[in-house]
């Protein structure tokens, strides 16, 4: 990771000074680390537990004994593998057509000339800054009088050309020398081809990146999806699982729930440990820089 | 380039200058389709009683009048708000700190702690909220029991009119603390290191370091990290439902609609009641503030000319 090799702060605080510090500084991150780490652990405890033994005083981190029914009934009695399907299609097609849409729009932004260019470069930048979910209303009626409410594409279409994506694409893109493309122009090859076979091919890292990020926003988003999705069957899993805590109050189904949301979370968390230099890349060629 | 008479011949020299407009097309359609239309539209059905799917009659400033004198809206308004200032202060306080030590080269241990600060970013909100319901409940959560521990007596964290904020605080925070933290370390790793070194030889010390050279310097970061932050408290909606779903059926903004956020408002006058000129309005307004609080963070934290 970049970051990890470019420590360049001066020695301040630390250096000059005594143990205690250090010690104090230590607990504090260590403090941290346990908060930021202790619903993760609780979820796995407590889905390991019966029903009748999550909530109980005092709270128990280690079960008396591993139970896996809850697993069990949440695959055989909900629809939960339908709901996994569902977050895994809907992440196929989110990427499927924003990784295209994205990296093409930014190959225009990044290495041609033409009119207007400016005035789209800043529509793009000001549509990062609008937040879209505040705007579900008229985006629902939109969406309503195309016909695609409650379907998974329309889930999907109104981020598919992701400003976001397109930025990012161009940032990463404008550092890719003209040469390339001026040796492909020579023989005659076309603007397309050249984004496949030279743009595509070198920009494989800022692709693989984007993915990355996208992947995360798409499999945890929440909002969007509950507007326009009203069939249970088409739920992508937080909306699943959201429904059924509002039959808690009904029926006492905690274990189910909390083994919905170890399964529903632990993959991804697990990816996300090794995969994460490059979400964080992501948001700084499109955030920051 | 010389100009072509004949059409035909143009034609092969004109393709490339389409291209880019090509390669744009889906962000262009998308735009129009999807960004500026609904903005658009969403601020000509304020003058509307348009209900969704009828033709809307113009009713003027009623729905403005009838929101501004709504206590709902008033609340829903106030307690947005309240996460802005709270949750926007700690976590742009924290998230520096955290950094600032993370970025100190003898500290040992930063991938792991890096790592493990980051890793509720790829958590769902509404699914690791369900988890935040077992650690707050009150007589059998974690946190009470902690706290009894502590000696303290035991909070009804999202029963109490007092409290339901302070949890959809923490689960908000919870989720946004890795992601700020590692915007800042980002800046900071950006930092010029000659002018801080520069700094140590004339003999400032640390703190003077970081109030005088540090932060300023960290300015853009700052500002890009506050709208960040605020964009994002402002969307506050999953936390309350999941966390209050449980417990009152069918009405997730907590006790007494104490945690109810802005954007529940707007679904919940939209969607359950079908009032949905009104929820746009509502979304106008706050869009409005939106706005505004962002124009003054540019305005303060230095976005307009002066220095850089």
């Amino acid at each position: 990771m970049k970051i990890s090799k470019r420590e360049k702060l001066p020695k301040g605080v630390l250096e000059n000074n005594r143990l205690i510090l250090r010690v104090g500084l230590y607990v504090g991150l260590i403090f941290l680390a346990l908060v930021t780490f202790f619903p993760f652990l609780w979820l796995v405890s407590s889905s390991l537990k019966p029903e009748t033994q999550i909530f109980i005083m005092p709270p128990r981190l280690i079960p008396r004994d591993l139970y896996i029914g809850n697993f069990i009934r949440m695959i055989r009695e909900y629809p939960f593998l339908t709901w996994y399907f569902n977050s895994i299609l809907l992440v196929a097609m989110r990427l499927g057509l924003s990784l295209f849409f994205c990296s093409l729009g930014g190959f225009a932004l990044a290495k041609y000339n033409f009119p207007f260019k400016n005035l789209i470069s800043l529509l793009v930048v000001g549509s990062l800054m609008i937040p879209f979910q505040l705007l579900i209303i008229p985006l629902f009626l939109t969406l309503y009088s195309l016909n695609l409410v409650n379907t998974r594409i329309g889930v999907i279409l109104p981020w598919a050309a992701s400003p976001f994506g397109i930025f990012m694409m161009r940032q990463y893109y404008i550092s890719i020398p003209d040469e390339f493309i001026d040796a492909a122009k020579i023989d005659g090859a076309t603007g397309f081809w050249i984004y496949l076979h030279i743009m595509l091919p070198l920009g494989k890292a800022a692709l693989g990146t984007l993915a990355v990020v996208l992947f995360v926003w798409t499999w945890i988003s929440f909002i969007w999806p509950l507007v326009i999705l009203f069939s249970p069957e088409k739920y992508p899993l937080p909306l699943g699982l959201t429904n059924m805590v509002g039959e808690l109050s009904v029926h006492p189904i905690w274990g189910e729930i909390l083994a919905g949301a170890v399964m529903a979370t632990f993959p991804v968390v697990i990816l996300f440990v090794f995969i994460q230099r490059y979400y964080i890349r992501g948001l700084t060629l499109g955030g920051l820089k | 380039m010389i100009k072509s008479r004949n059409w035909i011949d143009r034609i092969p020299k004109s393709l490339p200058k389409i291209e880019p407009y090509l390669f744009l097309l889906p962000f262009f359609i998308t735009f129009f389709i999807f960004y500026l239309w609904p903005v658009l539209f969403n601020v000509i059905i304020t003058f509307t009683d348009w209900r969704g799917f009828h033709a809307g009659n113009y009713i003027g400033l009623k729905n403005y009048s009838e929101l501004l004198s709504s206590s709902t809206f008033r609340k829903a308004f106030f307690n947005t708000f309240w996460y802005f200032v709270v949750a926007g202060s700690i976590l742009l306080s924290s998230g520096f700190i955290v950094s600032y030590f993370l970025n100190i080269p003898s500290v040992r241990g930063k991938k792991i702690f890096r790592t493990i600060y980051f890793l509720p970013v790829a958590a769902s909100p509404v699914i690791i909220g369900i988890v935040f319901v077992v650690i707050y409940e009150f007589r059998y959560g974690v946190l009470n029991y902690i706290l009894g521990i502590l000696g303290f007596s035991p909070v009804n964290w999202l029963g109490d009119v007092k409290f339901s904020k302070p949890a959809v605080t923490g689960l908000f925070v919870w989720r946004m603390f890795g992601l700020i933290m590692m915007y800042y370390l980002v800046g900071l790793q950006g930092l010029d290191v000659s002018v801080l070194e520069a700094a140590e030889v004339d003999g400032a010390n640390t703190w003077q370091t970081i109030f005088y050279i540090v932060l300023p310097l960290l300015r853009p970061v700052i500002l890009f990290i506050s709208v960040v932050v605020s964009i994002q408290v402002f969307q506050i909606f999953q936390e309350p439902i999941v966390l209050f779903s449980s417990l009152f059926l069918g009405g997730s903004g907590g006790p007494q609609d104490s945690a109810l956020s802005i954007m529940q408002y707007v679904y919940r006058i939209g969607f359950s009641y079908q009032e949905m000129a009104k929820a746009a309005t509502a979304t106008l307004l706050f869009m409005c503030v939106i706005g505004g609080i962002a124009f003054l963070q540019m305005k303060y934290l230095g976005f307009f000319g002066r220095g850089r």
